[in-house]
């Protein structure tokens, strides 16, 4: 176990390098992780962990650099620009979140990357008019954040008509997108602008990525690339019923047993099975021990969704140095106690 | 359906996207559907998707084309041996279903265009003999089945004349009605909004 362990921090081992917590992660304090799971399921849980952060699935801050300039020079190329450095000149950056947030920082990593690679800093943005405006963040899960922010930025700027003419254009991008979230969040912009089809086409309202997790269940064959059960025991049932004050999306708490159509993501069919409930149900332990009902209303074992959704959580896998989401299974962020739980990835500025 | 002779002087002729009326077509791009929670680019992308049902990789293929003719172009390279054997049974129903949900989800847009079209008959300009359009014979007559002129003409009576918006959209009486393997229910348009609304999900990681 000693040596997965070690294995898990050569890739996270940034986790949290920017703050000035404390937090280092170590060997130690990833099997002192694992030991809060049942003996018999420990090593594999782990082994399960590596095989899954093997994909790609943790950003250093090194990777984000470099996933960042790599987008800036595709959108470079893909607006038509000779270099980033004119393209810059005509672009805006939505910033639209307060200053702690994902969005201010990645904008500052942005203005880093630029001084080394080009000499300029993102200073020079706009400084020949604005024609492309360009919203950046780390993780679109149910895509709310994003919808409201565009909503409230295209409206403020009166920008809906110079859109649709394409006098302008906004690009957005994501260093994790959740396709349900995003194709919901494209069908809202539609409904909350009068039906206009512009949010609509991939093409004059583009989204990117880095990494999608599909997690659309009638998409077309997703890869389920998250943690997402099939229905297996009475408990779960159960679970389910006991959320009161959700009461829509049922039919999306489980997976079908035949979903994914092939395994790419879990090292076999056996294992996603097997890690999906070893997570569910310690997941449904820590929630039990809540003792205000609100709160426990709010949470869900797989991480958080919308509180109406009778559903287990999003189940998000996927990792930055900053942070983990609250999407994320809450064995692997839940910090409490009074619940006997340390969890994996410490939560940075965010109350639970 | 019958032939029928249209008075082309009277009617409501449509047959480029781009002209008046053009908007009408299942071709016009401007009128994405939602379906299963999967963006459909046109009613026409969804009407060559259904032909499909048990092939959910042509589906796929047809459902990613970026506009309509090239979404039936690749629906025509596999009908002859891969389309529903009942779709010439039910192909009329298909459509019905298919252009009310285009109402249903651009209600202001494609009710403005049904409300122009007055009380003349509307007809698909067509220059073979298939059933959805009709044909000019001299200057100022068309015939033809005129399958999807029809289908308006009665979508405008239904929803239009009586002013009765449309939100949800019941599923035709056809078997194995599948979109990537999944069944089609009803579809309902102000559903999505309301949940969406909800705001204590935090997206970003901090």
């Amino acid at each position: 176990m000693e040596q997965i362990a070690e294995n898990i921090v050569v890739i996270t081992k940034d986790y949290h390098s920017d703050y000035d917590e404390g937090f280092v992660m170590s060997s130690k304090h990833v099997l002192d992780w694992v030991n809060q799971f049942d003996e018999q399921d420990q090593e594999f849980v782990l082994s399960e962990l590596l095989h899954i952060l093997n994909q790609g699935v943790y950003i250093s801050k090194e990777k984000a650099k470099e996933i960042l300039w790599e987008f800036l020079n595709k959108a470079t190329t893909f607006f038509g620009y000779q270099n980033v450095e004119t393209f810059m000149r005509e672009t805006h950056f939505i910033n639209s979140q307060a200053e702690h947030k994902s969005q201010s920082i990645l904008l500052s990593l942005i203005n880093d990357i630029m001084l080394n690679k080009t000499g300029f800093t993102i200073e020079i943005c706009g400084s020949l008019g604005v024609k492309n405006y360009i919203y950046l963040d780390d993780v679109l899960a149910s895509g709310g954040t994003f919808k409201f922010a565009i909503k409230k930025f295209i409206e403020e700027n009166s920008l809906l008509k110079p859109l649709i003419n394409k006098e302008l254009r906004i690009l957005s991008f994501f260093f994790c997108t959740h396709s349900w979230g995003l194709d919901n969040t494209r069908y809202s912009l539609k409904k909350l602008f009068g039906d206009e089809n512009y949010f609509l086409d991939v093409a004059k309202f583009p989204i990117g990525c880095y990494y999608k997790i599909e997690n659309n269940l009638k998409g077309f064959n997703p890869k389920l690339n998250l943690v997402y059960p099939e229905k297996s025991k009475n408990e779960y049932d159960a679970y389910l019923v006991s959320l009161e004050n959700a009461s829509v999306q049922s039919d999306k708490a489980y997976r079908k047993a035949t979903q994914p159509s092939q395994e790419a993501f879990f090292s076999s069919k056996e294992n996603r099975n097997r890690l999906e409930q070893i997570f569910l149900d310690k997941g449904i332990e820590i929630i039990s021990k809540i003792q205000d009902e609100t709160t426990k209303q709010k949470h869900r074992p797989l991480g958080k969704t919308y509180p109406s959704y009778k559903t287990f959580g999003t189940g998000t896998l996927f990792f930055t140095w900053r942070n983990i989401s609250n999407t994320c299974p809450i064995v692997l962020w839940w910090d409490n106690q009074a619940h006997n739980w340390k969890g994996l990835f410490p939560l940075y500025n965010r109350g639970n | 359906m019958n032939i029928r002779n249209y008075n082309a002087k009277e009617a409501i002729v449509f047959r480029k996207t781009k002209e008046p009326f053009g908007g009408l077509s299942n071709m016009a791009s401007g009128y994405a559907l939602y379906i299963n929670e999967v963006i459909i680019p046109s009613s026409e992308h969804l009407y060559q998707a259904m032909r499909y049902p048990t092939n959910p990789e042509i589906q796929f293929e047809i459902i990613n084309q970026d506009n309509a003719m090239k979404a039936k172009m690749i629906s025509n390279k596999y009908k002859a041996q891969y389309s529903r054997p009942d779709w010439e049974k039910i192909q009329i129903k298909v459509m019905r279903w298919v252009l009310e949900i285009k109402l249903a989800q651009n209600w202001d847009k494609f009710s403005a265009i049904l409300k122009e079209t007055q009380n003349k008959s509307i007809v698909e300009y067509a220059t073979d003999n298939k059933i959805w359009g009709a044909k000019p014979i001299n200057n100022d007559e068309l015939v033809g089945v005129n399958a999807l002129g029809r289908l308006l003409m009665e979508l405008r009576e239904k929803y239009i004349s009586e002013n009765n918006r449309i939100f949800c959209v019941n599923p035709p009486d056809v078997p194995a009605l599948l979109l990537y393997n999944q069944h089609i229910d009803i579809i309902c348009d102000d559903m999505i909004i309301d949940y969406h609304n909800e705001s204590l999900l935090e997206d970003s990681l901090v």
